[in-house]
Formats: structure tokens, sequence, C-alpha cells
């Protein structure tokens, strides 16, 4: 668009001009700025600038296509396609008892059981969303907020590691009054997860080293670190050969509000820091400076805004937010701390993100649909015996729609909008 | 080049024009009424030396001397041009003066004050203004709006920040005010900057840049690539900033640029200081010492010669020659 703009400009600039010395050895000024974008770059901007029906659409798309994959792996569907020139009716029909059996037990795991009678229980499936929901939150904007200053956090499962174990010493080893002790372990969990972000970030600002590198290590060390410590008497429990931690005190357990379900106060911390995350982004100076540099880290250098500063600041606020993904986790959800108390969080939360289109309200969003599908998933298999790794794939091909556009726009037929109205007189003339 | 030239204007065919046609009537046609290229200026109100650059020598990534020894100073109310061939300098010292080679030596001072050796931002407060040399890579974030565009180096300073919150309504109405003033021709305040054409994203960086007080402006190539209408509004606001009394330096390739606002001309040549010449200096002379020729020898071919551009080229590969 610009490109087109400038031409005419550039014409008349050099028709009304006459010093043949200057206008011979001046190149062309669009050559000069019309850099081709990276891979990385390109798919960065794929990922903030995308439109929100996209999104909807890669997710109605990729549960199509799971539908698709749950048909073909049914015993019953295959039964009745075996005899299907004689009646095809049949495979159709199995086909669709199938597919619609096996969502519907999705729903009824993830959000509202109608086979219950009274509210609460028929509700207990959407609080079992929101548990799974809880650490995604959080761990999804800790990679969003880094995505939106032009960094890829791969390491939220590091740092959320680091959150747990910080988070689970306080809340296992020292006696502290009630409400204290939560927001003691709970602050230790942000200092944990801050550190291990912040050590990424040191180094990505002061070295250049690149953060994905960094991250994917600081993921190992943080994991064997773990390991270690339930190794020492210090984390272990007591008179065990196992590599787990004593339970939380009861003052450090997050409470549940929910008798039968595990879903906790955690998913209030984790609303907090989506609150803090997008005020951070909208209202704060430093969040203005985090987007400068993510969008263009030569204009902020040049308006006076630190890069190196920016990148050391945002990983370990970043971290930090991990850090709470990671103390919901060993304070209200498991309870004690374990080697797999990460489970794959921090790469779920990747995805999550990358559905959010890194914005704090859509990482909310994603994080319950992600939750959704996990609550939703066991439900699915224990009463229609569909595999529960069709979920899996689901989640994978949500992101590879969500990294692919063009695909969904010519499944749907959707015409490319001009995302870049030309401003009415392109001159500008006084 | 062309054979025949037709001019559109908001759309429409507003006229036709012989190749032959002088360039103002070209001019004329296309902003829709006489454009005067050369600025009305009075002569300069000088005062005080403002920037003293002294002995500034940058050495870029691959250890080649980029700017070699470059002395000169900038008073207040005074337009000074470097001018120079594409390349020889001109724009790392700019971007010295700012702070954005930390391997420059040397001394460049403002009021007195050291530059070298602090950061962007502390020099930016220190009341310098600078319009980068390109404005989609270093003057606007693209995907940000107009609005937040002109408070970019500004958005941690009150009216816009107290503290570190950031404050949305104060971005608002300082760009209904700018957009007014510069008439910045945007869809709203919240358009994305990079949809605006190059003409009016200059006129964000610009109106951003004035919008504080300055001691020293720096506008490196502030009309690359502009119309013809842009350009002369750009010029007009830069004469009348020199008339606040604000040191102006401007980094042009253009020569009719270089003469329509300098109030003294330096001419850089592979780093280096070829001179530093009055304003009204005969374009014949300038492009001579854009090509490394010094001063007194390039007034003297230039009488000799009066259209000298091809002259020059040979005497430029006569001096590559020489040095070989």
């Amino acid at each position: 668009m610009t490109d087109q703009d400038e031409r005419p400009d550039a014409q008349a600039q050099d028709g009304g001009r006459d010093s043949a010395a200057a206008t011979a050895t001046e190149p062309k000024p669009d050559n000069r700025t019309e850099e081709e974008p990276s891979i990385g770059q390109r798919f960065l901007r794929e990922l903030t600038t995308g439109s929100t029906a996209l999104t909807f659409l890669s997710v109605v798309l990729a549960l199509l296509i799971g539908a698709i994959l749950i048909v073909v792996s049914d015993p019953d569907v295959h039964a009745a396609a075996s005899y299907f020139f004689s009646r095809p009716g049949d495979t159709f029909a199995a086909a669709w008892t199938s597919a619609s059996e096996a969502y519907a037990a999705m729903f009824s795991g993830a959000i509202i059981d109608f086979d219950e009678y009274t509210v609460g229980r028929a509700l207990r499936p959407f609080a079992d969303t929101l548990t799974y929901a809880t650490p995604l939150i959080a761990a999804g904007l800790a990679v969003a907020l880094a995505f939106r200053t032009g960094l890829l956090n791969i390491g939220a499962q590091g740092q959320l590691i680091l959150g747990a174990i910080l988070a689970g010493y306080i809340g296992f080893a020292v006696q502290l009054p009630p409400v204290i002790h939560i927001v003691v372990a709970m602050l230790a969990g942000f200092v944990g997860g801050a550190v291990w972000g912040g050590i990424a970030g040191l180094i990505k600002a002061t070295r250049g080293a690149h953060e994905v590198i960094v991250t994917i290590m600081l993921n190992y060390i943080a994991l064997f670190l773990l390991a270690y410590l339930l190794t020492t008497d210090a984390f272990q429990r007591e008179g065990e050969d196992l590599p787990r931690s004593p339970f939380m005190l009861p003052t450090a357990e997050l409470w549940r509000p929910i008798e039968g379900s595990r879903l906790n106060l955690g998913l209030l911390f984790a609303l907090l820091a989506a609150v803090y995350t997008w005020w951070l982004l909208n209202r704060s100076t430093m969040g203005f400076r985090f987007k400068a540099v993510g969008l263009n880290p030569h204009a902020a250098t040049t308006a006076g805004i630190s890069v190196p500063r920016s990148y050391t600041m945002v990983m370990f606020i970043c971290g930090g937010l991990a850090g709470i993904a990671g103390a919901t986790q060993v304070m209200g959800t498991s309870l004690h701390l374990h080697t797999s108390i990460a489970e794959q969080l921090g790469f779920d939360a990747i995805t999550v993100a990358l559905l959010g289109r890194s914005s704090p309200v859509g990482t909310v969003l994603a994080a319950i649909l992600f939750g959704a599908l996990r609550a939703g998933a066991t439900t699915m298999q224990a009463q229609t015996q569909t595999p529960i790794d069709i979920v899996l794939v689901v989640q994978a091909l949500i992101v590879l729609f969500i990294a692919a556009p063009p695909l969904v726009r010519a499944v749907f037929r959707l015409k490319v909008r001009a995302t870049t109205p030309v401003a009415p007189g392109s001159g500008g003339l006084a | 080049m062309a054979d025949r030239i037709t001019v559109l204007r908001h759309g429409k065919v507003v006229g036709e024009a012989d190749p032959s046609a002088e360039e103002a009537e070209l001019a004329s046609l296309m902003v829709g009424r006489a454009v005067t290229l050369a600025v009305d200026k009075q002569p300069p109100n000088v005062g005080d030396v403002v920037l003293d650059v002294d002995g500034l020598t940058v050495v870029d990534d691959r250890d080649y001397v980029v700017v070699d020894d470059v002395s000169f100073d900038v008073r207040a109310g005074e337009v000074l041009a470097i001018a120079g061939v594409q390349g020889n300098g001109q724009t790392e010292v700019t971007e010295a003066i700012l702070g954005l080679l930390p391997k420059a030596t040397g001394s460049v001072k403002l009021d007195g004050k050291e530059l070298l050796g602090r950061s962007v931002r502390q020099v930016l407060r220190a009341g310098v203004g600078f319009v980068p040399e390109d404005r989609k890579v270093d003057g606007l974030v693209g995907d940000f709006s107009v609005a937040d565009n002109l408070v970019l180096d500004l958005h941690d300073q009150p009216p816009f920040a107290a503290g570190p919150l950031f404050k949305p309504s104060a971005v608002q109405a300082n760009a209904a005010e700018r957009i007014a003033e510069f008439d910045i021709r945007t869809g709203s305040a919240a358009t994305l900057a990079k949809t605006l054409s190059g003409g009016n994203q200059q006129k964000v960086v610009i109106a951003r840049e004035l919008s504080r007080p300055l001691r020293l402006l720096i506008a490196a190539q502030p009309t690359r690539g502009l119309d013809v209408g842009s350009i002369e509004f750009v010029h007009k606001r830069i004469i009348a900033e020199r008339d606040k009394g604000t040191a102006v330096l401007i980094v042009s390739t253009e020569l009719d640029e270089v003469s329509a606002l300098a109030d003294r001309v330096l001419v850089m040549y592979r780093g280096k200081v070829v001179g530093i010449v009055p304003g009204d200096t005969d374009r014949d002379v300038l492009g001579l010492m854009m090509a490394g020729v010094p001063p007194q020898e390039a007034d003297k071919q230039a009488e000799e010669h009066p259209t000298l551009i091809e002259h020059a080229d040979e005497l430029l590969t006569k001096q590559d020659e020489d040095e070989k």
C-alpha cells in the first residue's frame, strides 16, 4: 500500500529537482525501507494481527476434522461400512452417532452434565474445566506478554517449575498465619518464576543470546533441579523414597469452594494476573514501551526507549506470571510437589497465547477452551471409548490453522479484507 | 523520460503536460496551486553556540572509520545543513549526537554540556529533537496509532503519564491538537501510522519532535520521498523552528533542499569535512565539494566551467586513482 503511495511522490520529487549530482547518486528510498521481514517477524505479526473471526473458524475447523477422526477410528462405523454398498445409510447413521455422542460426552464432561439433578453437581464439569484452565491462564499470559514485546518465551515451563518449587517450599515448610501464608507463598512463586525468566531476559539483553535457546535450556535446568530437590531431605516426604514433598500446610492450601471439585482460589489469582497484564499493556508507561519495542525496536530506540532494559523487565514479569501458575498448581490442585507438577502446562501455554492472539482477554478465553477440551476428553474416553488423544490432535490443528490463515480463508471462502485503508488525500497538501 | 505526462490529483485527471514543461508548472498542477520550491525566509537572527562538535570520530562495526575527526558548531537561530553524497558519514554524525552510536569518540556539547556517553533518552531530555532519516524504520511504530506515535518519546512525561500510569485520554487530546496543527491527513487519531502516506507519516514525526521545547533540532533527509506540497510544509516548519531561536542541523543529499534551508552548509566527503560555506554558495561549487574538492579550488573551477557535474565525476575518478 504505502509502496504505491510513495511512488508518485518520488517522481514528483525527481521532477521538481534539477540537481543531477544529488538525485543520480541517491538510492531510491523505497528500496531501503522495504526490507523483507524474516519468517519469525511474519509469524509474530500473523499472531498479533489476525482477526477474531479467523480464530473462531480455526477452532470450528479443528473440531470438524476431530469429528472425522473420531468417526474413522470408531469400530461401530467400521462395522457399518463393511456393508456400505447394500445399506449406505447405516454407515452415515453410525458416523453421526459416533461423532455426536463423543462431542456430547465431551460437552457433558466440560460444561454441564444434564444427567445430574442438582445445579451444583450439574455444573461440576465446568468447575473441572476452570481447574484445568487456572494454570493455563497465568502461564499463557507469560507467553502472551513476551510475544507483545517481540520475544518468544518458550520457558514458561521452567518458570512455572521454579514458581512451584518456591511456593511449595513456603507452603509445606514454613509456619505462617492463615491468609498471610497464602500471600507469601504466592509471592514466592512469582519471585521464583521471575528470577528464572529474568535470567533469560538479562542474557538476551546483555549478550544477545536468542531467548528461545536460553529459555529451552532453562526449562531442562528447572526440571532437573526439581528432580534433584525432591531427593533431598529438605523437600522429600519423611520416611519415603518417592520423589515427592510433604503436603501443603492447611494454612497454605488454596480454598476449594465446591465440594468434590478441585476448583480453587488459584483461579482468582490467575484472573488477577490477567487484569494486571491488561493494565500493564494498556494503562502503564512500561507496557507502552514493551509494545513499542515489540513492534519496532528501531523506532523505540530512536525515541529513547531502552530495548535491552525492556527485554529484561518483560521476561522478569513473564517469569513471575508463569511462577503464579506454578504456585496455583502446587497450592491449589496437587497440594504437594512432585516431578511432573508442571505437566505440559508451559508448552500448552504457548498454544493458549497463540489462540488468544496474545491479548489478556483472549488468553483467558483460550485457556478456558483448552481446559474444557482437557476436562471433556476424560469423560469422552470413559463414555464413548474415543481415544483421549483426539483432543491433542484438535489442539494441534487449532494452532496449525491459526498459523495458516489463508487455509482457513480458503475453506470458508472468506475474502481477504483490505486491512490497511488508505487515508484520503495521500499527499496531505497544506 | 516520459513521452506524455498526465497529472492525477484526488483520483481525478487534473491536467496534461508536455515533457518539456517546467517543473514548477508540473508541481502546481499536482498540488493545485502555484508552489514555491524556494522557502520564503528572513536572514537568520544568530545567537550563541548551542551545539559544539569537536573531533567527532565514529568507527563502524567493520572497524571502518565512517566519521573522521569532524568539528563544527551550530548557533541558536541558524540552520546548518550537512550536504554530501549519501553514505559519506552524515547519517552517522546525527546518530552519534543522539547517542545511538556508543563507539563515537570526540566531544559533542549542547549548551556546554557533554552529550557523548549519555543515553538517547537523556539526549532527548536535554532538548534535542530528532527526525530520523528513515521514518518507517526509525521514526514510527507502524502498528501503533497516530496518537501513540505522536507521544513515542514523551509517553512517560506529564501530561501523558503520572508515575507509572499511562494516560490515554491525554494522548488523545494531544493527537487532536497536533493533527489539526500539522494538517495530518488521517482517518482518525486511532488510525495505524503505517497506513498513512509518506508525507503524512513524516508530518507525524515532525509534529512529535516539535511538540516540546527544543534547543537543537536534527532532521536527516526531512523530505525524502515526499510530494511537493509536503516538502513545502516541512520546510516552512523547520524555518519557523529556527526563527524561534532553535539551532537546526539538517542532513540532506538534495542540493535544492540544502540551498533552500541552509544558512551555512557543511559538506562532507568520506567522513571528513570538506568545508563550511555560506548558504547561498553556488550549486556548482557545492557539487564539486561533494566530490571532495576543497572550497577554494571548487570556487575557481566552478568559475571556469559553469556546469560541472560531468567534470566532477571525472575529478572523482581521478582522485580515486590518485589514492590507489
